[in-house]
């Protein structure tokens, strides 16, 4: 952790942060409306969706012109992810 | 002096669970991050917490972007039941670097060992090497509160 060394980290507008406690307080309505794809909210509401993280971005910012918002894996259902380190026995 | 940056708890009711009357909750863990880039920092980046994952995840969208260091130049496959089936989730072992931030605090930057997937079929996962050793992860649901001290 050497700080000094790189550069300062600009800061986030309220409405990002705004915005992802919506998707957060919303999260089930999205999953069900939009499962397992990616999606962006912006003003409080969903505005991009996709299987690809850039494509919803790029739609996002070209209908919004916003820069700062959230983007969201909306999982259906109940998901585990676990890393082969764990799972010596599948090759 | 420590830098505490504040998680939030999310909770999902599984819609389809409760059609069928069980009231389910999917609760997750949840923070910021932003990676670095090669001209500064990336945008923020909505990241799980998992304390079962041993390695952060990095879909390819976000980690693309960031300045990383490949640590092994073959492909490595996740597996769990999150990936698709017995194929897995194909990716590569690299470095790369995080701050977690909130709306008042930014964490010191963090280099990283992490998975960088060939495609975006999973969320970018905290795991533990590298970030949740070197920080103090609290999460106390009940109180509803949760954060990192660095």
């Amino acid at each position: 952790m050497q700080a000094n060394t790189y550069p300062p980290v600009p800061p986030t507008p309220q409405e990002y942060w705004d915005d992802s406690d919506w998707m957060d307080a919303h999260i089930g309505g999205i999953a069900k409306a939009y499962p397992n794809l990616w999606v962006a909210v912006v003003d409080k509401q969903v505005v991009a969706s996709g299987k690809v993280i850039a494509e919803v971005r790029q739609a996002a910012e070209q209908q919004t012109g916003r820069k700062h918002f959230p983007i969201f894996f909306a999982e259906k259902g109940i998901h585990v992810y676990q890393s082969a380190a764990q799972a010596p026995n599948q090759n | 002096m420590s830098i505490r940056v504040q998680l939030k708890l999310q909770t999902k009711i599984d819609l389809d669970a409760l059609s069928q009357g069980v009231h389910l909750q999917l609760i997750r863990l949840l923070g910021v991050g932003q990676l670095k880039t090669p001209s500064g920092w990336s945008r923020e980046e909505k990241v799980i917490i998992d304390t079962g994952n041993p390695v952060t995840i990095i879909p390819y969208s976000i980690w693309s972007q960031a300045e990383v260091r490949i640590l092994m130049p073959g492909k490595t496959k996740l597996y769990g039941l999150g990936s698709d089936g017995a194929s897995g989730l194909s990716g590569q072992l690299a470095e790369t670097t995080l701050v977690f931030k909130d709306g008042q605090a930014i964490s010191p930057p963090i280099k990283f060992k992490s998975h960088m997937l060939d495609d975006d079929s999973a969320p970018f996962l905290i795991g533990f090497e590298d970030i949740l050793t070197n920080s103090e992860l609290v999460c106390k649901y009940k109180s509803n509160a949760a954060w990192l001290d660095f």
